[in-house]
């Protein structure tokens, strides 16, 4: 009973204070002086209702009428925000103080992303806008503090899912012994034979959808000189079977090297190849043409920094040992990624596309003497 | 009356949603017995809705908002705790200094200042020293009602 008293005199409170506010703070909020890149303020829609309050005609993150009007912010929020924001300024115009001093570049890097970690509108841009394929206008990952969100963004599921498909497709130690993963690296098939989305790691591809070479997307975390590293990426087939030797071998599917990236601009696609000369090609695209009644086969790109040293080698034969490979060049993996695929029956038109020979069924036969 | 009417309970319904424990809809006619309705009562107590409060429901630029006061609020209690312990670490400090000179000094008073006592417990009429005492103490008189 007193309660429910209580509570009606909060709401006529509620609609006192809440009318009260929205007129009070409409000066322009502004985040500390040293913050200054345009991809730190939200979207011009949003920005108001973010740093002000929720408008009368409610927030214009709905769409419906009917829920804009109905909607009403918890009590108090408009002040406790206010405070907040400014608490959080003055550490941040701290932070900018620190970096104006700092000499050394990892602890730059840390201080801008301690700098604009708790800036709410760096939060809202991160949040409700696309990741993967960034609009530069909200996600720029130039800016560290994006790197950071992202990477924490990444780490929650996306890198988790590629080292359990990686271990438990048995990636790593059939090609690499195994890897640290520094960045994000997605994959697509965006041309007319492909499906135009990103590739989930360890994904069944029908021969179709992988005639052409798919397009890559590196997206590094970690504060590195981008616009001198250079990058190799090679995509081996570790299930090839060696009859001879009653196994398997790996061979090499594509190779590229001397490949330069950007913390934005960062997809290896065909377009690229193309106009960006300095790429070289070590070995040119072969596509997945699995045998009848053999086991699905996996593709594995792998994805390397090469140290500032260029690799202008090319290869001829498809037989590839990447463990000694990558000893050789000294390549540090940073990513990788895989894809499966088994026959189907438009596995010979592949082959006829490419020139390659007729390929062997498997039948299962029982033989004189136990094999080892 | 009726026109103010139908502004209220608008406004109202909106806020009652982000109360939590507290009944939300309208009770409704009673249409089956009080023996089903008893059944009916007990099981939406123990019904997993009742074990955890209901969301609140937040538009994205409130949420963002609201991240951003626990953020602060967050902040501010590190920095205070930070400042009580770096004054612990200093009282311990100079405690420690007190007894290191006190050892060199005099060894038979650090051992006294250092004796343990056991069993020794703390006085239960001892007070907190305030800015304003209690004219009388302790209510020695005082006995408990039972027989």
């Amino acid at each position: 009973m007193l309660r429910s008293n209580i509570l009606k005199s909060s709401k006529r409170l509620l609609a006192t204070t809440a009318e009260q506010s929205t007129v009070n703070s409409n000066t322009e909020k502004t985040w500390s002086s040293g913050s200054k890149s345009d991809s730190f303020k939200a979207g011009k829609n949003y920005r108001e209702a973010l740093l002000n309050g929720v408008p009368k005609n409610g927030p214009p993150s709905l769409r419906s009428r009917k829920y804009k009007l109905r909607y009403t912010s918890p009590v108090g929020i408009n002040e406790a925000f206010d405070e907040a924001y400014e608490f959080l300024k003055t550490k941040s115009q701290n932070k900018y103080e620190l970096l104006s001093k700092e000499t050394d570049s990892d602890k730059q890097h840390q201080l801008k992303i301690e700098a604009e970690i708790n800036n709410p509108e760096v939060k809202f841009n991160f949040e409700f806008n696309e990741k993967l394929e960034n609009d530069q206008r909200y996600i720029d990952y130039t800016q560290p503090v994006y790197r950071e969100l992202k990477k924490k963004h990444w780490e929650n599921y996306g890198q988790m899912l590629l080292m359990q498909r990686l271990e438990s497709l048995a990636v790593i130690p059939d090609t690499l012994a195994t890897l640290e993963p520094k960045a994000e690296v997605s994959l697509k098939f965006s041309n007319h034979t492909g499906v135009n989305r990103w590739i989930e790691p360890g994904m069944l591809l029908s021969s179709n959808s992988t005639t052409y070479s798919p397009t890559i997307k590196i997206q590094e975390f970690d504060n590195v000189d981008i616009s001198n590293e250079l990058y190799t990426v090679l995509i081996v087939n570790p299930d090839v079977p060696d009859i001879e030797k009653n196994s398997y071998k790996t061979q090499l599917q594509w190779g590229l090297s001397n490949v330069k990236l950007d913390f934005n601009d960062n997809v290896i696609s065909p377009k690229k190849l193309l106009e960006d000369k300095s790429i070289n090609e070590i070995i040119d695209y072969s596509p997945p043409v699995p045998e009848k009644n053999l086991p699905n086969q996996r593709f594995v790109t792998w994805v390397f920094r090469q140290n500032n040293v260029q690799l202008n080698e090319k290869i001829s034969t498809r037989d590839f040992d990447i463990r000694e490979f990558v000893e050789q060049k000294k390549l540090l993996p940073i990513g990788a990624h895989v894809w499966r695929s088994s026959w189907d029956l438009n596995v010979a038109n592949v082959r006829d596309l490419y020139g390659l020979p007729n390929g062997t069924v498997f039948q299962k036969v029982r033989g004189k003497h136990p094999l080892n | 009356m009726n026109t103010i009417n139908s502004k209220i309970p608008k406004f109202q319904s909106s806020i009652i949603q982000q109360i939590r424990g507290i009944r939300t809809k309208k009770s409704r006619v009673a249409t089956v017995s009080t023996g089903t309705q008893r059944v009916i009562t007990q099981l939406s107590v123990i019904s997993g809705r009742k074990k955890y409060p209901r969301l609140l429901k937040l538009s994205n630029e409130d949420r963002i908002r609201h991240e951003t006061i626990n953020k602060a609020w967050s902040l501010y209690q590190k920095d205070l705790r930070n400042e009580r312990n770096e004054q612990l670490e200093l009282q311990y400090n100079s405690i420690l200094n007190a007894l290191n000179d006190l050892k060199q000094v005099d060894i038979e008073l650090f051992k006294v200042a250092n004796k343990k006592e056991k069993g020794k417990r703390f006085p239960i009429d001892l007070r907190i020293p305030v800015d304003f005492p209690a004219n009388k103490v302790w209510h020695y008189e005082v006995k408990s009602n039972k027989k």
